[in-house]
C-alpha cells in the first residue's frame, strides 16, 4: 500500500458564538471530552453543565480526535453522538451549552472555533505545527499509480488541484 | 288517548305515522293499534321498514340523524315523541331483542342485572331476585343457575338469545320489540323463542318483526303484512296464510315475492 | 356427494356440465397456483436470505464475546474491542414504552371518536387525513423533531435535548395513525346492534362504548398496539436524528440515548472488521426481539379468539 498525501485537515473545537470561552489547555479538552470536567466555570466559563457532542465510532474524524485528543483515554459514554459533521455542527450552533469538533473548513459563524492551548486553528498554525490537532488525508494505492489514476493523483497535487482542496476548507499540503 | 271504543285496552297505536330516512320513505301513513298482552307479528320482505317500525317504539331511531317523522304514535295513550318523554324511562318500558344477541362482555349475572342496576337497584338480594325471575321466565334458568359467574359469550346462539330476553324481562316492560330474533338460530333453537313468546305473550305486549311468513304461521297470532313502508293487510293467521285479500300478500305467502 | 343418488336428470346436467367445466379450469388453474407458488416462495426465500445473512455475519461476533456478555455487557466501546448492546435493548424498550404511553391513548381515543361519536362524513374525512400522516417520511418527522422538539426540551429542561423525550414523542406520532386506523377499522366492525343491545337498555352512548363497543374491538385494538411496538422498535432514522445516540442505559426521560436500529444506521458507515460484525450481532439481537413480538402477537389474537366479543355465537344446537 502506497499513502500519497493530498492535504491536510485541522479539527476544530468548536463551542457556541455565544460561549464566553475563547481557549481551552489539552488537558482540559481531554477532561471535558472523558466527562470528568463537566461545568464550563472549571474552565472560566458560565455556570453552566458541558454538552459533550461527538462522532460515531469508526468515522474518521471521531478516531483521530481520540488519537491526536484523548490519548488513551476515551470520550464519556453519555456525550451525544450524531453521524456527520453537518450534524455537530448544526446541535453545536444550536445550543449555548455545547461543545463539539469538526473540520475547520466547517466551522462558521455561528460557532466559535476555541484556541487549544493558546493556538487558534487556521491554515497557518496548521502547516507550522503549532495547532496540534491535525490530520493528514491521504490517497493510497496499491502500487505506483499510472495511467488515469497517476493523472488524478497528479491533478490532485497541481496548484489547480491543491486550490480547489483550499478553497474546500483544507490545507494544502505542498 | 287510551282504550278505544270497543273495551279493548290498547297498548301501542299508529296513528297516520310516516316515518322516512333522508328523501327514502321507510313507513307511510301507518294505522295499526296493538292491544294489551298481544302477540303481534310484523311480516315483510327484507326492506320493507319492519324494524323501522319497531325502532320508532322506543326511539332507537333517534341516533339516525336523517330520520323524520310524521303522524302520531301512542304508547299506552302517551305519545312516544312528546318532548316531556324521558327516553331511557321509555325504553326500559319498551324491551327490544336483536337479530344478533348482544351480550355484554360480562358474566350471565351481571348481563341481567345490568338494566335494573342502570335503573337504581342498588340491593343484592333484589337483583338476585330479578335475576333469577327473568331468567326463568325467558326459560334459560335451569340451564345456567350453577353458572351464572361465567362469561355469556360461552353460551351457545340459543341461549344468548333467550339471555338477552330476560335482560329486557329484568327491567319489567309493557312491551317487547323482537327484530328477527331467530335469524342467526337453528330450527329447534327457533321453535324454543317462538314457544316462549307465546307462553310470555299472557303478561306482556309483544311485536315479532320476522321476513319469514312460517315464522308468522307457526306463532299464530294476529299478523300485520308490510311492504315498501305500507301496511298491506292485517289478519288472524289462519286467515292471512289461507285467505289473503290483497295479491301482493297472496305472493308474499306463498314465497313468490320476498 | 349426496345430491348424486337423488340421480334427477337436472343435477345430473348440472354435475357433468360442472365437469367439463372444471376440467378447463383445471389446467388454469395448474398455471395460476404454480405463480402463486413462486410468488409465496420468492417471499419466504427472501426472508431466509436474510436470515441466514445476518445470522452469518454476527454470530462470530456473538460467539467471541459470548453471548451473554453480548446481550448483557453495558458497555459498547468497539475502538476498545468491547461489545455490549444492553444500552441499546434498554434505549429501544424505553423508547418504545415512553412512545406507547403517549401514543396509545390518544390513538385510541381519537378511533373512538372518529368511529362513534363524529358525524360520519367526518369521520371518514378525518380518517382519510390521519392516514396521510403515515405516508410522510420518517425523515420528515426527524427532521421536525430536530429543529422543533429538540431545542423546546433544551429551553425547558437546560439538558442537551436529544433525548428518550424527544424520540418517544416523535415515535409516538409516528405510530398514532397505524393505532388509530386499526382500531378505527375493528369499532366500526363491531355490529351496531351491540351499540342498540345497550341503548335499549335505557344506557347511554358512552355506556355503549364502553361496555360492549371496546370490549368487542379489543382484539383488533391490541393488534395495532402490537403492529406500533413493530414501528417503534424498527424506526431508525427519526430515531437517530433526534435520540442523542448515546451508548449508555437511559436513567431519565431526558438522557441521550441509543437504540438497536439507530445504532447500526449511526455506526454501519465506517464500521470494518470485527466492529461490522458486531453489527450484525445487533441485528441479531433485534431480530431475536421482534420474533417474540411476532410470537405474541399470535398468542394475543389467538386469546381475541376466543374472548373477543366479535365471534359468532356457537352452534345454537347446543343449548336451545
Amino acid at each position: 500500500m502506497l499513502p500519497i498525501l493530498i492535504a491536510t485537515d485541522a479539527i476544530a473545537v468548536i463551542v457556541h458564538a455565544t460561549n464566553p470561552v475563547e481557549g481551552l489547555s489539552s488537558d482540559m479538552l481531554r477532561d471535558i471530552f472523558a466527562g470528568r470536567m463537566s461545568r464550563w466555570s472549571s474552565v472560566g466559563g458560565l455556570d453552566l453543565p458541558i454538552h459533550v457532542v461527538s462522532r460515531e465510532e469508526g468515522s474518521g474524524t471521531r478516531s483521530s480526535f481520540d488519537e491526536l485528543v484523548m490519548g488513551g483515554t476515551s470520550v464519556t459514554s453519555s456525550a451525544v453522538v450524531q453521524d456527520s459533521n453537518g450534524s455537530i455542527l448544526e446541535t453545536v450552533a444550536s445550543d449555548p451549552q455545547a461543545v463539539g469538533y469538526v473540520s475547520f473548513g466547517l466551522v462558521d459563524l455561528r460557532v466559535k472555533a476555541l484556541a487549544v492551548d493558546g493556538v487558534k486553528p487556521g491554515p497557518a498554525s496548521a502547516r507550522d505545527g503549532t495547532y496540534g490537532i491535525v490530520r493528514p488525508f491521504l490517497f493510497v494505492t496499491r502500487e505506483q499509480p499510472t495511467g488515469i489514476v497517476k493523472e488524478f493523483v497528479d491533478f490532485v497535487v497541481s496548484e489547480r488541484g491543491q486550490s480547489i482542496l483550499e478553497d474546500n476548507g483544507l490545507i494544502r499540503a505542498r | 288517548m287510551q282504550g278505544g271504543g270497543d273495551g279493548v285496552f290498547r297498548m301501542i297505536r299508529y296513528s297516520d305515522f310516516n316515518y322516512s330516512y333522508g328523501a327514502v320513505c321507510a313507513l307511510r301513513s301507518l294505522n295499526l293499534e296493538i292491544g294489551k298482552n298481544e302477540l303481534f307479528t310484523v311480516m315483510g320482505p327484507t326492506g320493507s321498514g319492519k324494524t323501522t317500525m319497531l325502532r320508532c317504539l322506543n326511539r332507537l331511531n333517534d341516533v339516525v340523524p336523517s330520520g323524520r317523522h310524521s303522524g302520531s304514535l301512542y304508547l299506552d295513550g302517551v305519545d312516544v315523541y312528546d318532548p316531556r318523554v324521558d327516553v331511557t324511562v321509555l325504553r326500559r318500558r319498551v324491551g327490544m331483542v336483536f337479530a344478533l344477541p348482544a351480550v355484554l362482555p360480562t358474566s350471565i349475572f351481571e348481563n341481567v342485572a345490568y338494566g335494573p342496576r342502570r335503573a337504581g337497584e342498588r340491593s343484592k338480594a333484589a337483583l338476585s331476585e330479578t335475576v333469577e325471575r327473568s331468567l326463568t321466565a325467558a326459560a334459560l334458568w335451569e340451564e345456567v343457575k350453577d353458572r351464572l359467574g361465567e362469561r355469556a359469550e360461552t353460551l351457545s346462539g340459543g341461549q344468548q338469545q333467550r339471555l338477552a330476553l330476560a335482560r329486557v324481562l329484568a327491567l319489567g316492560p309493557d312491551v317487547i320489540l323482537l327484530d328477527e330474533p331467530t335469524s342467526g338460530l337453528d330450527p329447534i333453537s327457533t321453535l324454543r323463542i317462538e314457544d316462549l313468546l307465546r307462553e310470555l305473550s299472557r303478561q306482556y305486549t309483544i311485536v315479532l318483526a320476522t321476513h319469514n311468513p312460517q315464522q308468522a304461521a307457526r306463532v299464530g297470532s294476529r299478523v300485520g303484512f308490510l311492504m315498501l313502508g305500507e301496511l298491506v293487510e292485517v289478519a288472524e293467521a289462519g286467515d292471512m296464510f289461507t285467505r289473503p285479500r290483497d295479491p301482493r300478500t297472496e305472493a308474499f305467502v306463498s314465497g313468490r315475492l320476498g | 356427494m349426496s345430491y348424486r343418488k337423488e340421480g334427477s336428470p337436472f343435477w345430473r346436467t348440472t354435475v357433468s356440465s360442472g365437469r367439463v367445466r372444471s376440467q378447463g379450469r383445471t389446467a388454469n388453474e395448474r398455471v395460476v397456483e404454480r405463480v402463486l407458488f413462486c410468488c409465496a416462495l420468492t417471499a419466504v426465500s427472501a426472508l431466509a436470505l436474510i436470515t441466514a445473512f445476518i445470522f452469518a455475519e454476527g454470530m462470530p461476533e456473538l460467539g467471541r464475546t459470548g453471548p451473554a456478555r453480548f446481550v448483557f455487557g453495558t458497555t459498547w466501546s468497539p475502538s476498545r474491542g468491547m461489545f455490549g448492546v444492553l444500552p441499546m435493548i434498554a434505549g429501544s424498550v424505553a423508547v418504545t414504552l415512553a412512545a406507547l404511553l403517549m401514543g396509545v391513548p390518544v390513538a385510541v381515543a381519537c378511533a373512538v371518536f372518529l368511529a362513534e361519536m363524529a358525524p360520519p362524513r367526518a369521520g371518514v374525512l378525518l380518517k382519510a387525513l390521519v392516514e396521510l400522516l403515515s405516508a410522510v417520511p420518517s425523515v420528515v418527522y426527524g427532521f421536525v423533531g430536530l429543529t422543533t422538539l429538540v431545542p423546546l426540551i433544551r429551553e425547558w429542561t437546560g439538558a442537551p435535548g436529544f433525548s428518550v423525550l424527544a424520540a418517544s414523542v416523535v415515535l409516538a406520532i409516528m405510530v398514532m395513525p397505524t393505532i388509530t386506523s386499526v382500531s378505527y377499522e375493528s369499532l366500526k366492525a363491531v355490529p351496531g346492534s351491540y351499540r342498540d343491545g345497550v341503548a335499549a337498555l335505557g344506557g347511554t352512548r358512552w355506556q355503549a362504548i364502553r361496555m360492549v363497543v371496546l370490549p368487542a374491538a379489543r382484539s383488533g385494538i391490541v393488534a395495532g398496539i402490537i403492529l406500533g411496538i413493530g414501528r417503534c422498535l424498527g424506526e431508525t432514522m427519526a430515531v437517530l436524528m433526534v435520540a442523542g445516540n448515546a451508548p449508555v442505559i437511559p436513567t431519565s426521560l431526558l438522557s441521550p440515548v441509543r437504540t438497536l436500529t439507530s445504532g447500526i444506521a449511526l455506526e454501519m458507515g465506517y464500521a470494518s472488521g470485527r466492529h461490522r460484525e458486531a453489527l450484525f450481532g445487533t441485528a441479531v439481537v433485534l431480530f431475536a426481539m421482534i420474533a417474540a413480538l411476532n410470537l405474541l402477537t399470535r398468542y394475543v389474537a389467538s386469546k381475541g379468539a376466543v374472548f373477543g366479543g366479535r365471534r359468532r355465537p356457537r352452534d345454537g344446537s347446543a343449548g336451545a
